[in-house]
């Protein structure tokens, strides 16, 4: 389905009418909302209503009650973040991918599509077919995975140092038996080759990779804190402590 | 009363209260002709910091091999390079913190920004980099003090202005990497009352009015603000102001990393904490970082071509540090190739000195660049690299900071796992 289609479907607005109001449709509940963080500095924002021959002001705790009111929580993002993409650095918005793991997910279907609603911002993703199941944090590891990246991380804790570590091991020999294969003609030189080129690549993968997997685990941390938050507030307003 | 942590190693304490000694020292400043205050750094007439004389007149000490030696063997990791290198210098009892640690004792660190504007420059990582090794390797918890109070009394904006500088500023801090489960961001407009307010009391009840003026150079004209503000960035080096975390317990060492021009605050601190029965807090101290034009003082974020933002573009990386980094190159190619570059004064390689990790590969590029072999234009090509590389990977982390993430990083909980 093309994107206009699958928004008029989900959304139930016409063309040119992309607002967060929309979400109150029930067939709008797979898709994400990703806010402007540049909202939230504005005593007033303005969107359109169901249609687009008039537009709605709101203030910006207005809209997050509006939001929550619909069952959703308001999610901002710097949408202005200049993010380095290419083709192993999908632009990481995945975590915020409202959770479908109780349907089923192929890469041929387009049902999870993340849009950004601001009107002066171009689409920013377009049909996000990333198996969403898989942890978020991608290494530049071009070596086939043997395993899901989840089983390296230690069940009592998140150690970010050790993961990096059984990363980089997995990996690093994986690359040791491809050069031990193909340069068998001077075995010893190639040893020598595969330590030297092994030191230099971690060197330069230990940063990289701390890097996400202290992003990952804070995320997930917050994820929960989000969670314990909200759970509480719930038991309150049952009138349970 | 005055620390004498130099010559010999002897620390007199005695409770008597001495400011005879800080103020010669302070006039010893003025002779010296360099100015170096939490609100002021300037070398003598215009040159370049000194800062062997600043540890004699500070009176910490040096942060010497054997001390680098024993970290490496404490954490079982290569030291930083920043320690490597000379960046972090001098130290008030870190060795104090080693021997604690060794013994199993705990310690926490405590460091902090006051969030004086939306950019940040790499002269503002650099403690906060350091922080995050001192976290990863002792594996340790860690409280981050965001001073927008103080911001909102010295830089005169309004005091939503600096709470909201202090969040946006919150989410660069954790972009460096620091680990959620370990670490507390508080801002003092939120977070100042209760036991925290209780320790400020019992530190500001240690200082007169004339030893902040010795101290930090308070006139009759400053507003009274200015003048009660020093107890706020003392007190989080006491574990019993964050109870969440220490609860009662005064046993808890702190370490604070800092450039050296916070050690007033912290020289005051440690008179304080033996009269309140607390223990004196470590600190462990930085140069400035140079700015890209060269070495007289410390980078301003108000001119932006003497500083690389985390903000910038590769391409305006690239600009700024061909077009504005001071080079001790020759002024011509025979003079370079038979002279060599100038490394005291050149920034490239002052900048690679803080960010190039290999020692090798920089002891190499010293050599040739010294002799004449290579040339500034290939130093900064290298060193291009080498920024552009950092900056983007702040960008994808701070990219990744949501508000619910500051939120967490900013509640007030236990953390059960902080020194797991």
């Amino acid at each position: 389905m093309a994107p206009e289609d699958i928004m008029q479907a989900s959304l139930k607005v016409p063309l040119g009418c992309v607002t967060p109001f929309a979400l109150q449709n029930d067939s709008a509940r797979s898709v994400t909302l990703l806010l402007d963080e540049g909202f939230r500095m504005k005593s007033k924002v303005f969107f359109h209503p169901l249609s687009n021959d008039a537009t709605t002001a709101v203030s910006p705790s207005g809209l997050d009650k509006f939001l929550r009111l619909i069952g959703r929580e308001p999610v901002y993002v710097d949408l202005e973040a200049i993010v380095v993409v290419s083709k192993e650095q999908q632009p990481d918005l995945a975590s915020y991918l409202v959770d479908m793991s109780t349907e089923c997910i192929t890469k041929d279907q387009a049902t999870i599509e993340t849009r950004a609603v601001q009107a002066s911002l171009p689409v920013l993703i377009q049909g996000m077919n990333d198996d969403v199941t898989k942890s978020v944090v991608k290494p530049k590891s071009k070596a086939s995975p043997t395993a899901p990246q989840m089983e390296f991380v230690k069940p009592a804790g998140a150690d970010v140092q050790a993961t990096t570590k059984s990363i980089l091991d997995e990996f690093l020999s994986a690359v040791q038996k491809e050069f031990q294969v193909t340069s068998q003609v001077v075995e010893k030189q190639g040893e020598e080759v595969a330590t030297v080129t092994s030191n230099s690549w971690r060197q330069r993968l230990v940063p990289e990779l701390e890097s996400m997997l202290v992003a990952f685990k804070n995320a997930a941390y917050t994820e929960g804190f989000v969670a314990g938050i909200a759970s509480c507030s719930r038991a309150k307003g049952k009138g349970q402590t | 009363m005055e620390d004498s942590g130099g010559g010999g190693g002897v620390a007199v304490e005695s409770a008597a209260v001495d400011i005879s000694k800080q103020e010669v020292n302070a006039s010893n400043a003025e002779e010296a002709g360099q100015v170096v205050t939490p609100w002021e750094v300037a070398g003598k007439d215009g040159g370049k910091i000194d800062y062997d004389k600043l540890i004699v007149q500070f009176g910490c000490q040096k942060l010497d091999q054997a001390l680098i030696d024993r970290v490496e063997r404490l954490t079982g990791k290569p030291a930083h390079p920043f320690l490597r290198r000379g960046v972090f210098f001098a130290h008030r009892e870190f060795d104090k913190i080693l021997d604690a640690y060794e013994k199993g004792e705990k310690f926490y660190l405590y460091t902090g920004r006051g969030p004086s504007s939306d950019a940040l420059h790499l002269g503002h990582l650099v403690p906060f980099m350091f922080t995050k090794y001192l976290q990863d390797a002792f594996k340790v918890p860690l409280v981050i003090q965001l001073t927008d109070d103080e911001k909102c009394m010295w830089k005169d904006i309004t005091v939503e202005r600096s709470q909201h500088l202090a969040r946006e500023n919150a989410k660069d801090i954790i972009a460096c990497g620091f680990d959620i489960s370990r670490t507390f961001i508080f801002s003092d407009f939120d977070y100042v009352g209760g036991e925290f307010y209780k320790n400020m009391v019992r530190i500001a009840k240690c200082v007169t009015l004339n030893q902040v003026r010795g101290i930090f150079g308070f006139v009759g004209e400053d507003h009274i603000g200015k003048v009660s503000f020093p107890p706020v960035q003392a007190a989080p080096s006491f574990p019993t102001s964050f109870p969440h975390l220490f609860g009662q317990r005064k046993d808890v060492r702190c370490l604070i990393p800092c450039a050296i021009d916070q050690d007033p605050y912290f020289r005051m601190t440690r008179d304080a904490a033996p009269r309140i029965g607390f223990l004196k807090p470590a600190l462990i101290e930085s140069l400035f970082f140079p700015a890209l034009q060269g070495d007289s003082g410390k980078m301003s974020a108000s001119d932006t071509s003497t500083a690389i933002y985390v903000t910038d573009t590769p391409k305006e990386i690239k600009t700024k540090i061909n077009r504005y980094a001071f080079s001790g190159g020759g002024d011509t190619m025979e003079k370079h190739r038979k002279y060599g570059a100038n490394l005291e004064v050149d920034i490239p390689v002052k900048y690679l000195s803080f960010f190039l990790d290999d020692d090798a590969e920089l002891e190499e590029i010293k050599k040739e660049y010294g002799a004449g072999r290579m040339l500034t234009g290939e130093v900064k090509q290298r060193l291009i690299e080498v920024l552009t590389a950092i900056v983007e990977r702040h960008r994808k982390a701070r990219a990744g900071v949501t508000e619910e993430m500051v939120n967490a990083f900013m509640a007030v909980r236990p953390l059960p796992n902080m020194y797991g």
